[in-house]
C-alpha cells in the first residue's frame, strides 16, 4: 500500500506531512513552493521540537520516498517544487547497532 | 510462509536482545537461528548488552548461546567470523551491525541473491532507531534501500548506547521480530518496502510505513 496522500488544497495552499523522526506534523504552503521553503517553514513552526536537530550532510531527508542529500554547507543538492501534497521525512543518519 | 533459516548478523547491543526474543519465540519459527559475530564481550558491553560480567572475554556468539541455553531456548548456530563477500547466506537475514560498510557488504551478498528470502536491517542512534525490511530480489526494493546506504563519514555523530538506551534497543528488537512474524504470516510483505521508525526521545513512538512495490 502506498502512503496515503491527501491533497487538501484550501485557498491555494497545499498541506504537506512532515515526519520529524517519529512524529507526524502538518504544514500548509502556497502553490509552487519548493522543498527548501518547506524546510524553512518547519524550522519556524517547530523550532522547539527541532532543538538539537542539525540540518547538514548527516541529515536524512526523504521526500516522497526519494532521498535528497545536503552538501557540506547544509545546502540541498536538489530543491524540487512541491507539486502535490508531499511527505517529508527528517532524521539523523544513524549507524549504530552493536556498541 | 515457512522460514528456512534466520541469520542474525551482529551480536552486540541490538543483536543480543534481538536473539533473546527470537529464541523465546523459537516454537513459532521452528527453524535454525544462526548468529554471526567475531567480537568478544568487553567490560563496557555489560551495561547495555545482554551479557554479564562472567561473559567478559568470551566470544559474543558463545556467550549468547550459553545465555539462550539457560533460558531453555534452541541451540543457536554460531559463526565467529565477519560476513564478507564470500559468505553464503540463506533464508531470512537480519542485519544488526554498526557501520555502513558492514551494511553495504551484507547488501552486496543479499542483493538479487535467490537464496535470500527476506532482509531486515536496523540502525540505532541513542533513543531513536530505524528498521528497513525488504525482499532483496526486488529491483525497486533494492533501489529504494540503496538510497539509505550512505557512507559512514556522512553519518550523524554516533550517540553511545548506554543502559538508558536499552528501551529503544528493545523496541527496535521487538519491531524486527514482529516484522519476522508478519513475514511468516503475510505474503503481502514481500511486495512492500517497510520502514519503521522508533523514537523514544519523548513519549514512545513507533511509526511504520509500507511502500507498495510495482
Amino acid at each position: 500500500m502506498e502512503k496515503q496522500r491527501e491533497d487538501r488544497t484550501l485557498e491555494g495552499q497545499t498541506e504537506h506531512t512532515v515526519q520529524i523522526i517519529g512524529k507526524n506534523r502538518k504544514i500548509k504552503l502556497g502553490e509552487g513552493k519548493r522543498l527548501s521553503d518547506l524546510i524553512s517553514a518547519i524550522k519556524t513552526k517547530y523550532k522547539e521540537e527541532l532543538k538539537g536537530f542539525s540540518f547538514n550532510k548527516s541529515t536524512s531527508i526523504v521526500l516522497n520516498g526519494k532521498v535528497i542529500k545536503m552538501n557540506e554547507n547544509g545546502e540541498l543538492e536538489e530543491n524540487p517544487i512541491l507539486t502535490k501534497s508531499s511527505i517529508l521525512s527528517l532524521m539523523p543518519q544513524i549507524t549504530g547497532g552493536t556498541q | 510462509m515457512k522460514i528456512e533459516e534466520i541469520n542474525v548478523i551482529g551480536a552486540g547491543s541490538l543483536g543480543s536482545f534481538l536473539v533473546q526474543i527470537l529464541a523465546k519465540m523459537h516454537p513459532v519459527w521452528q527453524c535454525p537461528i544462526s548468529i554471526w559475530d567475531f567480537d568478544k564481550v568487553e567490560e563496557h558491553n555489560v551495561s547495555n548488552q545482554l551479557y554479564g560480567t562472567a561473559d567478559v572475554g568470551d566470544l559474543k556468539v558463545i556467550a549468547l548461546s550459553k545465555i539462550i541455553e539457560k533460558l531453555d531456548g534452541p541451540n543457536l548456530r554460531i559463526i565467529d567470523s565477519a560476513v564478507d563477500e564470500h559468505t553464503d547466506l540463506r533464508g531470512l537475514v537480519i542485519v544488526a551491525v554498526d557501520t555502513m560498510v558492514a551494511r553495504k557488504t551484507v547488501m552486496e551478498i543479499c542483493g538479487f541473491n535467490w537464496g535470500i528470502d527476506y532482509l531486515i536491517e536496523a540502525r540505532m542512534g541513542g533513543h531513536i532507531g530505524k528498521v528497513f525490511a525488504l525482499d532483496p530480489k526486488h529491483p525497486e526494493a533494492v533501489n529504494r534501500y540503496g538510497q539509505y546506504l550512505y557512507d559512514d563519514q556522512d553519518a550523524a555523530n554516533p550517540v553511545c548506547a548506554t543502559n538508558e538506551t536499552i528501551p529503544a534497543l528493545c523496541m527496535v528488537a521487538s519491531s524486527i521480530v514482529h516484522i519476522v512474524l508478519l513475514y511468516q504470516r503475510a505474503i503481502f510483505l514481500k511486495n512492500n518496502f517497510i520502514e519503521t521508525t522508533v523514537d523514544l526521545t519523548d513519549p514512545p513512538i513507533v511509526n511504520s510505513d509500507a511502500y507498495a512495490l510495482i
